[in-house]
């Protein structure tokens, strides 16, 4: 049995509108082991991205606990939070999320700086990142002159900057044309293999081949929970 | 870690250049009047006590309290100062802004009514270094002779006067006897000087004295007997300290008067210009929260990838000091010229060098640790607004 790098623990999240309180979540339990390439699906509002931003601590639940390597959340000061997000986690966002005023190389290195990692090794490294995504000739491209595929191997490349564990896409596929999307896959499915965790958010069922194990979520609640073999 | 912060602002300020200029523009606005300002004003100060240590301290001067019309202090005034205990000598002079006509020209000049006896003599040039450059001093029993002021010869008129040439004063015809040397005083180098009796004559006011000068006593306190004086003046005209129309001064009292005076100046200015930075502060304002709503998704951005609230507060509070930094040093390079323009303009056309810049790396210094001191000021609330923003609303975010 691998070790459990994330567990939500009966989490529910509300969204208080005012006048209507909308459940994303509605107690879910789930433990993301070590080494897992992991994919959530469920329809459109069904509460997947909030279900990813718990296990990217980005937000906090309405009731139950968020525990990252045992630890819960709640306890951790913002900084503190901030910190393990930015080491541990790497984010890949569906709408690429790149800064717009930045080159591919400075969105690279910004999560470096937040680590205070030194302009040398930062250069390198995110230089390193790239050229592992196949965007070494597109450095220093602002994210409008880079193609949809393009952003997301920048972000990526971003997500990797500090070697994180932990790899959170939430439907990385989902602006990209099929080729786009297959050179996307193929990247998440290397780092799978060199042992980085994956939790991936879709709603394409062509994708589950990818992955070996599976959670269905409907109406903020977890439908089911099936492993794969491969 | 800071010039880290630096990039990614500087990447930004190249983005939207044009607002942040209006907003630097601001700023520039008003640490260059800050910087004018306060530099001709302490100028100013420079000047008036550096007149001031010329005069000595041992000297009373008898003003009236308001120099228009004609004045309330009498030849019967000056013998009453004259009997004064610890008043060695006393002399009065008729001074008024009066029409000079050289060659067609008709200027005005400094009137000056001097008397030509010996005693007044000594008073009037231990006061001043008067010293005749060209021609000869009035001399007891000149009438209608003149003496110039170096700036009334040369430079006031189109030609030059020279000693032996006619000028007319107050409709009189006079002949030029002398040039006085220059004092380094547009107003002083402005004055001319008749005997004192033909100028009384001429402005037909028989008795009157513009200006006493008292020399005091060796040995006797210039506090004391200006108080004598004071006292002497008041019985005679039965008034009191408040419906005196003349003041008597000594010459500490004059200096000290006219810093008063230079005090509220510089405190009205610097409202002026608290005013004027308190705009450009809001400006900065207004900019760094505009630029907080437009880059929240950025900051959603950066809140993922590890940035703490911290990061994002000195982020956007190094832009706002930036941007009133850039404007304090361009501020203050053009206060600078803008105070020389200043001084060159009101040598030429007002005639007085009493304007002068004065710059001090105090007030340079000072000036550049204010401007980033209000850049950090006002861009700490658009800073804190954004440093609190949850990752999660700033990246669901869409303008
Ligand atoms: N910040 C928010 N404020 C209010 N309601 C929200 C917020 N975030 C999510 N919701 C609501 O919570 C529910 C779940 O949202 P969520 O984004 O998790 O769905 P999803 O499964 O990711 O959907 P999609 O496939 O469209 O991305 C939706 O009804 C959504 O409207
Ligand atoms: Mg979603």
């Amino acid at each position: 049995m691998s070790k459990t790098i994330v567990e939500l623990d009966n989490v529910t999240k509300t969204y208080d509108l005012g006048k209507v309180k909308v459940k994303a979540l509605r107690g879910i339990n789930l433990k993301v082991k070590q080494g897992e390439f992991l994919i959530i699906m469920g329809a459109s509002g069904s509460g997947k991205s909030t279900c990813m931003n718990m296990i990217g601590c980005l937000d906090v639940p309405t009731s139950g606990r968020v525990l990252l390597d045992g630890i819960n959340i709640s306890t951790l000061s913002e900084s503190k939070l901030a910190l393990i997000r930015g080491r541990k986690i790497g984010f890949v966002f569906q709408q690429f999320n790149l800064i717009p005023s930045m080159t591919a190389l400075e969105n690279v290195e910004l999560p470096m700086i937040f680590q205070g990692v030194d302009k040398k090794t930062r250069r390198e490294r995110a230089t390193k990142l790239l050229n592992q995504v196949g965007l070494g000739r597109r450095l220093e491209h602002k994210p409008n002159e880079l193609s949809g595929g393009e952003r997301q191997r920048v972000a990526i490349a971003r997500a990797l900057a500090n070697n994180p564990s932990l790899i959170l896409a939430d439907e990385p596929t989902g602006n990209l044309d099929s080729k786009a999307g297959r050179e996307v896959m193929k990247i998440l499915t290397d780092l799978h293999k060199e042992g980085k965790t994956v939790v991936m958010v879709t709603h394409d069922p062509s994708l589950i081949n990818y992955a070996d194990r599976i959670v269905h979520i409907k109406d903020g609640i977890i439908l089911k929970d099936n492993k794969r073999r491969k | 870690m800071i010039l880290d912060y630096f990039n990614i602002i500087l990447n930004d300020l190249k983005h939207k250049r044009l607002r942040s200029w209006l907003t630097i523009i601001g700023i520039i606005i008003s640490i260059a009047s800050i910087v004018s300002l306060i530099s001709l004003a302490q100028g100013f100060k420079a000047g008036v006590n550096k007149q001031f240590e010329n005069m000595g301290s041992d000297k009373i001067t008898i003003a009236p309290k308001i120099f228009v019309g004609s004045s309330p202090l009498t030849k019967i005034d000056l013998e009453k100062v004259k009997q004064v205990n610890g008043v060695k000598s006393a002399s009065g002079i008729i001074y008024k802004i009066a029409p000079l006509t050289f060659s067609n020209q008709r200027k005005y000049a400094y009137l000056t009514g001097l008397p030509l006896d010996k005693e007044s003599k000594e008073l009037f040039e231990s006061m001043k270094s008067f010293k005749i450059v060209e021609g000869r001093d009035l001399k007891p029993g000149d009438k209608y002779k003149i003496l110039l002021g170096s700036y009334a010869a040369d430079g006031l008129f189109d030609k030059r006067i020279k000693v032996g040439d006619s000028v007319t004063l107050l409709g009189k015809k006079f002949r030029v006897v002398g040039i006085v040397g220059s004092f380094g005083d547009r107003e002083d180098d402005s004055a001319v000087y008749v005997p004192v009796t033909i100028a009384r004559n001429l402005l037909n006011e028989p008795n009157a004295e513009d200006l006493i000068f008292v020399q005091v006593d060796k040995g006797s306190e210039p506090e004391v007997v200006a108080k004598s004086i004071e006292k002497k003046l008041d019985n005679l005209y039965g008034v009191t300290d408040k419906t005196e129309p003349f003041l008597v001064l000594t010459n500490e009292d004059l200096s000290k008067r006219i810093n008063d005076l230079l005090i509220v100046v510089q405190v009205i200015f610097l409202g002026i210009a608290f005013i004027s930075i308190l705009v450009g502060g809001v400006g900065i304002t207004t900019t760094m929260y505009t630029s907080v709503v437009e880059k929240t998704k950025e900051i959603g951005i950066m809140k993922a990838v590890g940035a703490r609230n911290s990061d994002i507060l000195a982020i956007f509070l190094a832009e706002s000091s930036l941007i009133s930094l850039i404007g304090g040093i361009i501020g203050l390079g053009i206060g600078v010229v803008l105070a020389k323009l200043v001084q060159i303009i009101s040598v030429r056309a007002m005639a007085t060098s009493l304007i002068q810049v004065y710059l001090t790396w105090q007030l340079l210094l000072g000036v550049l640790v204010f401007s980033l001191f209000i850049g950090l000021l006002s861009g700490l609330s658009p800073a804190i607004k954004a440093s609190k923003m949850t990752p999660v609303k700033a990246l669901r975010f869409s303008m």
